[in-house]
């Protein structure tokens, strides 16, 4: 394709433009950063109903990928680790993490910190080609490369900024204010910056250049992700960027366990059916993780801050580990499925 | 096999927590577990009954672990101020300007807990930084008046405190604290219209007392 293009959506193209694309996502950032970030009337507005949205998109969409892999077929024999190994040490991790909070727990939750970015920049790239592939677009080896490091700029800049998590994790702070430090630092982050924020519509120009036109929800997706942690301040990040990388998530994670389940099932039960009963498995697990595991901590003695605290960051790492097996883009059946071009007429 | 046999005593454990959680919060709330638990919430909770222990072990721990969370600091540094610990009252600000440099209201927090410290020249730059964020912030100005005050800048804390009430209109405090500006100045009658409004606003003691002594300075200043 040699013009501008959507590309080929799930849905609809308004519905994966702002859901999947992360087009709502960029009109709420740019709204909420104009109007004055954390003291912006629109999180103001927000602030009340804040925890149930959390709770439904964002820690859903944890839950959705342990559902996601205990529900695909063979899950056990192909993944013996990540079915049951990765939870045994998940719960060790834990346990050790709420008895030695401020030694162990401190270090979990930068480790969750600092992944975070890197895991969003994860889906953004997948995301990127998989609509490319959906598309019919041609993706080379170099592409993919190129793509990558568009991905990659707006962790790389979270993690050279900080505050605390990313480099101030591993290198004192008084060392890094230092000169010439300092200055590298800074000049860093306007770089990544920058980078983060221009190089998905160089790929997009690039593209046309050359006669093959990305889809504009490939470059969406990656514009989106680079917004969220170059307009948002680190913490802000954290609170809107996760409910928007979560929906994206839930919405294309249904998508492909619709598609595997209406397979598997011969049509018996609609695609609403699935999806729906996707949904409500991730909202009872997502409540027994987030909501009661950790006063099973606090009524051994714990305190709710460390329990609560550590069981979210080890909840992340669990969600980032088992994400990166199973949306192996070749390997997974259900991916293929979706990420297949139309049938040349 | 050991692997499956280790899963399974894992699911066992899995859902004795889950349960035991569940049964904690009953027993202990009379509900289950709800959407807006925090331990910030919880602390908050216990502050109220009095608590001030757990909620103060709850804060620390937050900020400890959670080295990243801007709102944990800023809630410790108002608790701490209640409880009348103005040095920690500074650090926990500081370190809140610290992890989210952009929020104007921290910065003049700050200041606030500057002031009370008597670290004037610090005060007055949490003041500038918070201006610099939002110009004419009227508490800002008043505050970046008092630290000029105590730092003897009387030209430029009567600037400031003239903005402030330019920007504040009807505040007492900041009439009075202009009032207190003018009269170091050596400006009496000025002084004295402006604890004049003070006092028309807000009749309270402190006020009062400096009316009549601008008052009394007035009539020893004339010829």
């Amino acid at each position: 394709m040699n013009s501008l293009h959507v590309g080929r959506t799930f849905l609809s193209p308004t519905v994966d433009v702002l859901l999947i694309g992360g087009g709502l996502s960029l009109f709420f950032t740019v709204a909420v950063v104009a109007t004055g970030g954390s003291t912006s009337p629109i999180t103001a507005a927000i602030a009340p109903v804040f925890p149930l949205v959390l709770f439904l998109v964002n820690m859903t969409h944890f839950s959705a990928s342990t559902v996601r892999l205990y529900a695909k077929p063979n899950a056990f024999a192909d993944f013996p680790f990540l079915t049951m190994g990765l939870p045994l040490l998940t719960l060790a991790l834990l346990s050790l993490a709420v008895r030695f909070a401020e030694v162990v727990g401190v270090h979990v939750m930068n480790l969750y910190l600092t992944w975070s970015p890197y895991h969003y920049a994860a889906q953004a790239y997948g995301l990127a080609l998989l609509y490319c592939y959906r598309s019919g677009v041609t993706v080379g080896d170099r592409d993919r490369v190129l793509f990558r490091v568009a991905c990659l700029a707006p962790f790389l800049y979270a993690f050279v900024k900080g505050p605390t998590a990313g480099l101030e994790w591993f290198v004192s702070k008084a060392w890094l204010g230092a000169e010439p430090w300092a200055t590298l630092r800074a000049g860093a982050e306007w770089l990544l910056g920058g980078a983060a924020l221009a190089l998905p519509p160089a790929l997009l120009a690039r593209s046309l250049f050359r006669g093959r036109a990305l889809p504009l929800i490939s470059v969406l997706v990656m514009v989106s992700n680079a917004a969220w942690w170059t307009l948002f301040f680190y913490y802000e990040a954290f609170g809107w960027a996760t409910v928007f990388h979560g929906l994206q998530y839930l919405a294309i994670v249904m998508i492909v366990h619709v598609k595997d389940r209406a397979q598997a099932a011969g049509g018996q039960h609609g695609a609403a059916y699935h999806a729906l009963t996707f949904y409500a498995a991730c909202v009872a697990l997502a409540y027994l993780l987030f909501r009661a595991w950790p006063f099973a901590f606090v009524a051994a003695g714990f305190g709710l801050a460390e329990s609560m605290l550590l069981v979210t960051a080890v909840i992340n790492i669990h969600h980032f580990v088992v994400d990166a097996y199973i949306w192996r883009l070749r390997r997974d059946p259900g991916y293929r499925e979706v990420a297949a071009a139309p049938a040349a007429a | 096999m050991l692997l499956r046999a280790a899963f399974r005593v894992g699911l066992v454990a899995y859902a004795v927590a889950f349960a035991a959680g569940m049964a904690w919060t009953w027993s202990t709330h009379g509900r289950p577990p709800a959407l807006r638990d925090s331990p910030l919430t919880l602390a908050d909770e216990a502050y109220a009954r009095g608590d001030v222990e757990r909620a103060a072990r709850e804060y620390r721990m937050v900020s400890s672990i959670d080295v990243s969370n801007y709102d944990t600091p800023k809630k410790l540094a108002e608790m701490l101020s209640r409880m009348g610990d103005a040095s920690g009252e500074v650090d926990q600000f500081r370190r809140a300007t610290e992890l989210w440099p952009r929020d104007p209201a921290t910065h003049r927090r700050l200041g606030l807990a500057y002031l009370k410290t008597r670290r004037f020249e610090e005060a007055r730059a949490s003041f500038e930084r918070a201006l610099r964020l939002v110009p004419g912030d009227g508490e800002a100005l008043q505050g970046l008046g008092e630290a000029l005050l105590e730092l003897e800048r009387y030209d430029e804390a009567l600037r400031a405190m003239g903005d402030a009430v330019r920007a504040l209109p009807g505040n007492a405090v900041a009439l009075n604290s202009l009032g207190v500006a003018l009269a170091l100045a050596g400006r009496d009658e000025e002084a004295v219209a402006r604890f004049e409004e003070a006092v028309r606003l807000d009749p309270q003691p402190a006020y009062v007392q400096n009316l009549a002594r601008a008052r009394a300075a007035s009539r020893e200043a004339k010829p």
